[in-house]
């Protein structure tokens, strides 16, 4: 019972955890899927989204460069311009048209130029021979040496864009664009600077980007070094490297995309691109928990759900299996209980379920077995005494009834003597009637004959009262002589009858109907029959049988012409023959006699016959096997039907 | 549970075990004269020192402060004393044309920092305004190179500037005794501003000077007996540097670990201003131009204070910043 309970515990424990894993491994499975699908889709687009504002920063920050290139170069290519830097070029500072030269450039060009376009911080023009700066926005600067400053050097030569430093005297980062001025003679003589502002970079950078909470572009350096401001710092520029392996792999390898961790040390996802020209990197990034946002939302929630799902199921589970293995338990405690003998043990009340129900069966049951074995208790005393005297009656009995059996069987017996006795007497019986009937003809037909002759030869002596006896005795003797051919004719039928073979019962009727054909002309009568079986009897007597009742049918007519109807019908392994007509019919009360011999219903003179014709016909039908009977109202006609087994043709005799 | 424990405990030894497979051997001893006393100058040495990054090149470095204003940072390095120094740039030119063996590997502070600093209401805002006014006695090292070349440079005579000694407290300044202060941008110019100064800056690289501040030597016997031990030096102090000009307020206050009586917020903002000077945004921390060292070398043979011309590239090789680096710039 120990084992059991321990195998209940773990049902409970199994069904446990198979709530827990329906309820986890569903949402679990779905929820990955769902999320690492929707991850890798908002990453490809946060990256393409990247890329293209990527491009987009950095065709806005060339177009900046390219704007600023193109002022300088129409600012430097002003003949005005050109003539000026000439004078200042060639004169000595002290020169009044020097002054007058350098008042003229800043005030008719450079002025006008940093006011109107607003790209540059400073525009200077300096000296070429030398590298002074001879005319400048910002004054102080005039007279400073720019000769080893690459923006002046390649600046002699072609239009630079320098890099972004810091400059000492400019007290912060800078970065200058260049280009040379030319004398009439197409000499360098100056060259044409201007000091962008850095912080535009950074607002080229951030207007592209710094649409979402968290997007980013700005651009790096070589030495892996910030240019522009990033949207999460200040003062990062040329004072703060970066190491990211975004910064990493540009500068190695150019362009591409990936997720790392940015430069504030979160997860971004971020594309960078090279700008050779430059020698600068463009990094445009995203926080993946901004890009993941929803997906990690839809994470949650799920989570969240499946969480709620799980306890929910817990909860069930535990339910479930308190109130399944909880009474199922106390089932089996009863059970325990009620083994052990105790029928006063009930269960606990539980639910309508059909544990409930069950409960309430077994307490019930309890019940039941505690009342019926109470009643069992006291009837059993009764019953002893109740089963002693019935054995005793039952032996009894049997002492009668073995003595019923003894006298049965010499019943039996006797009657078995009785029956060959009657057998036997009755084939006595039988023999002696033909023998008799036979033998009798011989006095009978003398009687007649001499009484016919007596009345022929003394007919002329004879009175009238001789010859009316005569004719009594001669009819008598005539009336005797045909009893006693019935008589013959009534014995031959058990001692004289032929083998049964195949009849068939057609052609019986149809050699009955030629026999009597005078009798129907006469009468006018109509004889009519169904389709008629072949069976196994005896030929001649059938033909009797259906002589005998079709000549009755005839015989007692009604004042209609007779009209007789043969039937056959099979029932129940026989075949029933009918012979209906329209005849004067017969009274109830003689259905059984009209079969005994010599019964006579009429008169002689009213219907001629001995009355063994239907004796006859009960004899031959009982020879077959068989039954006959009659059914009529008076003077409704009759039918008699007679029965035949219907053995199976050919396979008996 | 002690069967647990047990396993444990075996893993732990295996964890511990692995740990140290193998014997290390002790670290090598590297010593450094630097360009001054302790200060936030050096902040990329010390970040390198206290941040690990020597001991992950298995080196233990000592730092030697410099005397005094005048001494020597060349000797102790080539007797010995020093296995590494700080010197600037120009001093190194002179150093190898006087034939002493010593080898630029780095220069720590790219641009100058020493500037002329005047009153900004002084008028003095180039070197031509200099003449007749009063300048604080130039040292070696201290802007004499600078103030003479750039006077020079400027076709003007630098003995029209009277020097006068007046020791290195700027209090003379304050007080005008002295028009023209021979000053640090990382310090000098920073205590002035401090104290409420307005200051006109006259740098040498404005000038067509264009000298290099302190640059890291050694001598051509070490490169050429343990260049490995050269290479890990300067990688691990390039990386001390550049955590020190990303981290200035955190590098600066790292000198009080070697002088506990300075301060802390000076420090940061010495370091702070020293970012600019060590890393200018067109090379990397440490990177040598071949044009500046050959300027200086003309500047210097202008000045006539090289006794004979020399190759002046014997006296730096780019080989180990190369190295780390990788290539050219």
């Amino acid at each position: 019972m120990r084992l059991v309970r321990n195998a209940f515990t773990r049902l409970s424990t199994k069904l446990l955890l198979l709530f827990l894993l329906l309820a986890i491994i569903p949402p679990t499975v779905v929820g990955y899927l769902a999320y690492d699908n929707g991850r890798r889709t908002i990453e490809r687009m946060t990256l393409n989204h990247l890329d293209s504002t990527s491009r987009f920063t950095e065709a806005a920050f060339e177009g900046w460069i390219a704007g600023n290139e193109m002022l300088l170069r129409s600012l430097a290519s002003r003949p005005l311009l050109e003539e000026a830097v000439a004078i200042l070029a060639s004169n000595d500072q002290a020169d009044p048209e020097y002054r007058a030269a350098h008042d003229a450039v800043l005030r008719e060009h450079l002025g006008p130029a940093l006011e109107e376009q607003g790209c540059f911080l400073e525009l200077a023009i300096i000296r070429a021979q030398d590298g002074v700066i001879v005319v400048s926005s910002d004054e102080s600067l005039e007279g400073k040496y720019r000769e080893s400053e690459p923006f002046f050097v390649e600046g002699k030569a072609r239009t630079y864009v320098g890099k972004v430093s810091y400059s000492l005297s400019e007290g912060g980062a800078v970065m200058h664009i260049s280009t040379p001025i030319h004398d009439e003679r197409g000499e360098v003589i100056g060259v044409l600077a201007g000091r962008a502002d850095p912080a535009e970079m950074t607002e080229i950078m951030r207007a592209a980007a710094g649409v979402t909470a968290s997007e980013d572009a700005y651009l790096v350096n070589t030495s892996r070094f910030f240019v522009t401001e990033p949207r999460f710092g200040e003062g990062f520029a040329l004072k703060k490297a970066i190491h990211t392996k975004g910064a990493e792999a540009c500068l190695e390898q150019g362009d591409g995309m990936g997720m790392y961790e940015g430069y504030r040390g979160v997860p971004v996802l971020g594309t960078y691109r090279w700008l050779p020209e430059r020698e600068l990197c463009i990094l445009t990034e995203l926080d993946q928990a901004e890009a993941s946002a929803p997906i990690v939302a839809l994470r949650n929630s799920t989570f969240a759900a499946g969480a709620a799902m799980v306890l929910c199921a817990a909860s069930l589970g535990v339910i479930f299996t308190r109130t399944i293995t909880g009474p199922v338990l106390q089932l089996v405690k009863a059970t325990e209980e009620i083994g052990a003998g105790n029928l006063n043990y009930r269960i606990e009340a539980t639910g309508r379920d059909e544990i409930g129900q069950l409960a309430a069966a077994f307490n019930d049951m309890t019940g039941k077995l505690k009342q019926a074995e109470g009643e069992l208790r006291k009837h059993r005393g009764h019953l002893e005494e109740l089963v002693e005297e019935r054995a005793a009656k039952l032996k009894r009995t049997n002492g009668d009834l073995e003595a019923e059996i003894v006298e049965r069987k010499r019943a039996a017996e006797q009657l078995k003597r009785t029956m060959a006795d009657l057998q036997h007497s009755n084939k006595e019986l039988e023999e002696f009637a033909y023998v008799a009937s036979h033998d009798l003809q011989e006095p009978l037909r003398m009687v007649s004959s001499y009484t016919q002759l007596l009345a022929r030869r003394y007919q002329d002596q004879l009175d009238q009262d001789a010859h009316e006896f005569i004719g009594y005795a001669v009819d008598g003797a005539e009336r005797m002589r045909r009893l006693i051919n019935d008589l013959l004719t009534y014995s031959r039928v058990g001692t004289r009858g032929k083998p049964f073979g195949k009849t068939d019962c057609q052609q019986a009727l149809q050699d009955t109907l030629a026999n009597l054909q005078t009798a129907i002309d006469e009468t006018d009568a109509t004889v009519t029959h169904d389709q008629l079986p072949t069976v196994l009897a005896d030929a001649s007597q059938l033909i009797q049988v259906f002589q005998n009742l079709v000549s009755n049918a005839i015989k007692f007519r009604g004042q209609a012409p007779p009209a007789i109807h043969i039937g056959a019908q099979r029932q129940d392994g026989e075949w029933v023959f009918s012979v209906r007509d329209n005849g004067i019919g017969i009274e109830p009360q003689y259905y059984e006699r009209i079969f005994v011999i010599f019964q006579r219903l009429h008169p002689g003179d009213e219907y001629p016959g001995t009355g063994i014709g239907l004796a006859i016909s009960k004899r031959i039908v009982e020879r077959h096997g068989g039954r006959i009977w009659v059914e009529s109202e008076l003077g409704e006609g009759a039918t008699f039907y007679f029965a035949i087994p219907d053995k199976e043709v050919g396979k008996d005799e | 549970m002690a069967a647990v424990s047990e396993v444990l405990v075996l893993v732990v030894m295996l964890v511990t075990a692995c740990g140290t497979p193998e014997v290390t051997e002790p670290p090598d001893q590297i010593t450094v004269q630097l360009a001054w006393a302790h200060e936030a100058l050096f902040g990329g040495f010390y970040a390198a020192d206290q941040r690990g990054y020597y001991a992950e090149e298995d080196l233990e470095v000592t730092f030697l402060p410099r005397p005094g204003p005048g001494s020597d940072t060349i000797a102790p390095v080539l007797d010995g004393t020093a296995d590494f120094g700080l010197d600037y740039g120009a001093g190194l030119v002179i150093s190898r044309a006087q034939g002493r063996p010593t080898v630029a590997i780095a220069t720590i502070y790219r641009r100058y920092p020493l500037a002329f600093i005047t009153w900004a209401q002084s008028g003095i805002t180039r070197p031509q305004d200099f003449p007749g006014h009063t300048i604080r006695t130039l040292t070696p090292g201290g802007g004499d190179v600078a103030f003479e070349a750039m006077m020079t440079r400027m076709g003007l005579d630098p003995d029209s500037v009277e020097q006068v000694d007046v020791g290195y407290d700027l209090a003379p300044f304050f007080t005008g005794e002295v028009d023209i202060w021979p000053g640090f941008l990382n310090y000098d110019v920073l205590i002035a501003r401090e104290q409420g100064y307005e200051v006109n800056l006259i740098l040498p690289d404005d000038y067509g000077i264009h000298l290099y501040g302190d640059a890291l030597f050694t001598t051509d016997r070490l490169i050429e007996e343990n260049p490995d031990l050269v290479l890990r030096f300067l990688r691990a102090t390039l990386r001390g540097w550049q955590w020190a000009v990303e981290n200035p307020q955190e590098a600066g206050p790292l000198a009080l670990e070697y002088d506990s009586t300075l301060d802390a917020a000076l420090q940061a903002a010495i370091m702070e201003a020293s970012v600019p000077l060590v890393y200018t945004g067109e090379d990397d921390i440490g990177w040598m131009r071949d044009e500046v060292w050959e300027g200086m070398y003309d500047v210097l043979l202008e000045q006539g204070l090289l006794d004979e011309p020399f190759d002046v590239h014997e006296a730096y090789t780019m080989e180990f910043l190369q190295e780390i680096y990788g290539g050219e710039q």
